[in-house]
């Protein structure tokens, strides 16, 4: 297994060395530069910046330039809109803000989402099934943006329980987290539903059933790991979409998160801070996919890692 | 008697109705015996096997009269219709087991086969693991597992499906139960490991005394290892008699034609099999009367709106003379009394009377039925 | 069984035709399986009731979208910057921006584009899905592994990410694709460089990358599908009477495909419209002053401490019409899809 990973994680770097590539020459060859918007600077100005920052180098040994850093020293270069710090250490700020936010909602998701999905099916076309599901579709179909307003305006604005912005104390934490879980736990309380149904109606169950053991038991134990396995393969998209469904948590709760910086960037076309942040998501990604890949082989032996 | 069912109904509501699987069946079966249930697809087999362990899904489904009675241990008889789901827990698994068809799905894939057997135990002996360990490694061995002691910390994958089933049988054999129900226990599997499958029953009967309700449509299966047959159709048991009789003296028309519809070694090549023309009826339409009728050779007016009583036909009549059933069936156009009509039902079909292969071959010439409806007073009863 | 077939006839003709090259056998055995199917469907679609309201909550609103923006006394830009921001009155039945201008015209002009984002790029979508997955399962083999390996590659990347970085770097006026739209534009008008056209621009840039993204599900679904179907004898007999590869494709296989493809198709209309919406709060998508939902509680959740009804009417339009798009797409998919069907 652990051989498994070395080689998935070894696996990873071609991929990211085609998304940088791609990513890096997309945004030279799209017009506008970092210094291009600002009016107030003089074309000499202008020109001195692009000087210091290499831009007026040929593509190429930008390129060569960039990477080498990366590779060597791990470094992914100045961030041109602030000039003072580097892309390190902004992502080394705001990167534990976003892992704190996706993995928190992600555990609020399957508290929430798993639970709910397991009494649907074992409650299958009853009132719980009903209203369990009833409920997750409408926490599917509303979107961040509409969800986090309202729940400031009721926990904060109303009732005063949690602050409205930041990310300092556990209080802060609340209102992000369940606004950036809820649409998971609500797609996943769906899918768990539609996993052990498949599973309760299958032989084994049956045969579980046959054999005496309480109907407790039948799905905490024969029933609920194979009803997991299609959680289990979404977590791996899941956490993608955790990712950028916190773009938007992160910009109304004023979250100094990786997400606000990546967007920023883009439109700022502040290249190093863009290309850097996507390398993260790609490395988190890829990361996360293996891990689910080894969750998988774990819960299901017929599968082989290989 | 150990086990009895009587008037067992057992009813699905689904969209297109209600739906009768198992509509007022009854049987019985003592220790050591072997009874036989077969019967085509949807012919209800499955759903009285899972009704007696009140395995039935509810909703949609529901036991709605009968009674299952098990003998318990002080020798009274329980009614397991109003047994409670705690008291059903109890029972399922040590007094009444079962065995499933499919061996590759009906097991856990994602447990070691020593878990899904060690549970057993310590639910229902209260053994402690490595004392079921031990016994699941016994039982394993008894039922024909090579390595047991490697095997039972294998994942189901890892076995054949022959091994599989005999992991099955073990599973059912655990805690010494009474009843075996095995459904379909050979159907998913190969023609050699049929026969092994079918003889560790057997011998498992005989070393356990326990009694076994093997469910089947294979007559080959049944005519090896029952000692009654009950034949099932439409959920209800059309024919109930011992194995030797239903072999040599079947009564009913769909127990004849299930026996020609299967393939035999003895008959000349190139002979053609006759199967039972059309198909079962949908249980949420079943025929009025004899729920075979529309499929039956030798229908009567009667069978339309009553169930016609099967005869006993005569050692002589089936061991087949031609000469004879042609002149009961003469009689019969002649405008025979009802009884020698009845038997008549029973007699023709067996001998393979030459009208009804003429029938067979010319679709054009008159039904034996356009016959039958002829005489007056045909269906009054 | 006779009227069913006969019934089946005028029902399943749709259905049918692309079975029916072959013998007739075959093609009445199609139609006949093909209109049960479609009228079991509809029969149980109809029994659903959170389906049935849904659907008509939807054309309610597509309706008003269309009529709203028309008869309004107000309309969607017009500014009254004297009036500002009010509640909710008999003037202004959803109440008024900052900027003084009438939210119900400014939300039912938004849902006409919110609605047409998700219509149009889910069209893309379906085009790039269906053909996809229809190439990959037909031919098989080598061009169908390396068709869906493209496919599973995709899968495995953060879409939302690459959406940002396509609008930030393609609906800019800079952009090549804007030199193309100007080219296609200066056909149809005469000053194809009036800075009016520059939103209709993004939008349909935002048509592109999301139509761009969404298809992979549907491929993997169509190309299931036509594996299924290839063997049958309808397509046999449509290729040895020398139908070409084409014609099986998108004459045969797909049609008898279409209960999945209209499920999904259902279910990707509001994954797109609260993809536009997500954008559009980022600031990527619907630019002022036109506006789309998703723009429209941008602005309002900045100031909802103030005007709260400037994100709860938009927002939850947007929600009720996603809410209606599941819930009919879950029915559809009850109704359609046998294999969940027993749910």
């Amino acid at each position: 297994m652990i051989r498994f990973v070395l080689k998935r994680l070894l696996s990873i770097l071609p991929t990211l060395l085609i998304v940088a590539t791609v990513a890096f020459v997309m945004m030279r060859f799209v017009p506008g530069g970092p210094f291009d918007q600002e009016r107030a600077v003089p074309a000499e100005v202008e020109r001195a910046l692009r000087a210091k920052y290499h831009l007026d180098d040929p593509l190429a040994k930008q390129y060569g330039d960039w990477l080498w850093a990366l590779v060597s020293r791990g470094d992914l270069g100045p961030a041109f809109k602030y000039p003072n710090r580097t892309v390190n250490e902004i992502i080394a700020l705001s990167l534990p803000i976003s892992m704190q936010l996706g993995v928190l909602a992600m555990i609020f998701a399957l508290l929430v989402g798993v639970p709910l999905g397991i009494v649907g099916a074992v409650r299958q076309n009853t009132w719980k099934d009903t209203a369990a599901m009833a409920t997750a579709m409408v926490g599917v179909s509303i979107p961040r943006f509409v969800l986090a307003p309202l729940m400031i305006l009721i926990f904060s604005l109303t009732l005063f329980w949690f602050p409205v912005a930041r990310w300092e104390t556990w209080r802060h934490m609340v209102l992000p987290v369940v606004c950036a879980g809820l649409p998971m736990a609500a797609y996943l309380a769906r899918l768990t539903r539609g996993g052990m149904l498949e599973v309760i109606r299958s032989d084994f169950v049956r045969t579980a059933r046959a054999k005496g053991l309480s109907e407790r038991r039948v799905i905490l134990r024969h029933a609920l790991r194979g009803g997991m396995l299609p959680v289990v393969s979404y977590l791996g998209p899941g956490f993608s979409h955790l990712l950028v469904g916190s773009l938007v948590v992160e910009k109304i709760f004023n979250i100094p998160g990786m997400g606000r910086y990546f967007v920023e960037a883009a439109m700022n076309r502040d290249y190093n801070l863009v290309l850097g942040v996507m390398l993260v998501y790609g490395v988190l990604l890829m990361v996360f996919n293996a891990l689910v890949d080894v969750a998988y082989a774990f819960i299901d032996p017929r599968v082989e890692l290989g | 008697m150990l086990f009895e069912v009587k008037d067992l109904h057992t009813q699905f509501s689904t969209e297109e109705g209600v739906v009768r699987a198992v509509d007022g069946i009854s049987f019985s079966v003592d220790r050591g015996e072997v009874l036989g249930i077969v019967g085509e697809s949807g012919s209800g087999k499955s759903v009285t096997s899972l009704s007696i362990l009140k395995l039935i899904p509810d909703p949609p489904g529901r036991i709605t009269g009968g009674q299952i009675l098990l003998e318990t241990e002080a020798g009274k008889t329980e009614d397991l219709v109003r047994a409670s789901e705690a008291r059903m827990e109890q029972i399922r698994g040590d007094r009444i087991a079962m065995i499933f068809q499919d061996p590759m799905t009906s097991l856990n894939p994602y447990l070691r086969i020593g878990a899904q057997l060690a549970e057993v135990l310590v639910l229902h002996k209260r053994m402690r693991r490595a004392e079921a360990r031990a016994r699941s490694i016994a039982l394993l061995k008894e039922v024909g597992i090579p390595a047991a002691t490697s095997r039972i910390d294998d994942y189901p994958h890892q076995l054949s499906g022959g091994m599989r089933q005999r992991v099955m049988i073990a599973m059912a054999l655990l805690c010494d139960p009474d009843l075996l129900i095995a459904d379909e226990p050979t159907t998913a599997l190969d023609v050699t490991i049929q026969a092994q499958i079918l003889d560790l029953i057997q011998e498992r009967r005989e070393a356990q005394g326990v009694a076994v309700i093997l469910i089947t449509h294979d007559l080959g299966v049944v005519a090896r290892m029952a000692d009654r047959v009950a034949v099932m159709y439409a959920g209800r048991i059309v024919e109930e008699a011992s194995a030797e009789a239903i072999f040599h003296a079947p009564r009913h028309p769909y127990t004849i034609g299930l026996k020609r519809s299967v393939p035999r070694l003895d008959v000349a090549r190139g002979q053609r099999l006759s199967p039972i023309p059309g198909m079962p009826p949908s249980l949420a339409r079943v025929p009025p009367g004899c729920p075979f009728h529309p499929r039956c050779e030798h229908v009567m007016a009667v069978c339309r709106e009553k169930v016609p009583e099967t005869r006993e036909v005569s050692r002589e009549a089936s061991a087949g003379e031609p000469g004879e059933g042609k002149s009961a069936a003469g009689d019969a156009a002649a405008g025979a009394t009802k009884a020698t009509r009845r038997a008549l039902h029973v007699v023709r079909c067996h001998l393979g009377d030459p009208a009804l292969d003429t029938y067979h071959g010319h679709p054009t010439s008159p039904a034996p039925e356009a016959q039958q409806v002829d005489q007056p007073g045909g269906g009054a009863s | 069984m006779a009227e069913v077939s006969q019934a089946g006839a005028d029902a399943g003709a749709g259905a049918g035709q692309g079975a029916g090259a072959g013998q007739g056998k075959v093609r009445l055995d199609a139609i006949e399986r093909g209109s049960s199917l479609w009228r079991d469907a509809w029969r149980r679609l109809r029994k659903n009731r959170a389906s049935v309201v849904s659907g008509v909550i939807l054309v309610v609103l597509v309706l008003a979208c269309i009529v709203v923006p028309e008869v309004s006394s107000w309309r969607y830009d017009l500014a009254d910057l004297k009036l500002g921001a009010t509640p909710p009155s008999a003037a202004h039945w959803m109440g008024t921006d900052y900027f003084g201008r009438d939210l119900m015209a400014r939300v039912f002009f938004g849902g006409r584009v919110s609605f047409t984002v998700g219509v149009i790029a889910t069209l893309v979508s379906f085009t790039i899905g269906v053909s996809w997955g229809g190439i990959a399962g037909y031919f098989g083999g080598k061009v169908d592994a390396v068709m869906m390996r493209i496919v599973d590659a995709l899968y495995t990347f953060p879409f939302l990410v690459l959406v940002i970085l396509l609008m930030v770097f393609f609906a800019n006026d800079r952009s090549v694709l804007h030199a193309a739209f100007q080219l296609v534009l200066s056909v149809a008008v005469e000053n194809p460089k009036d800075p009016a056209y520059f939103p209709i621009f993004q939008i349909a840039v935002v048509f592109a990358a999301l139509g761009a993204i969404s298809w992979l599900t549907m491929a993997r679904i169509v190309r299931g599908q036509v594996i299924a179907l290839r063997g049958q004898p309808f397509v046999e007999a449509a290729r040895s009477i020398g139908v070409g590869h084409r014609a099986i494709i998108f004459g045969h296989l797909i049609p008898n495909a279409l209960g999945p493809i209209i499920v999904y198709t259902t279910l990707t209309i509001p994954e797109v419209m609260m993809t536009e919406a997500f954008l559009s709060f980022l600031g990527l998508g619907t630019q002022e002053p036109l506006s789309s939902w998703g723009l429209l509680a941008s602005s309002g959740a900045e100031t909802m401490d103030l005007y709260p009804w400037l994100i709860l009417f938009p927002g939850g339009m947007l929600a009720v019409t996603l809410l209606c798009f599941n819930f009919l797409g879950d029915g559809l998919r009850d109704a359609l899809d046998p294999r969940i069907r027993k749910d």
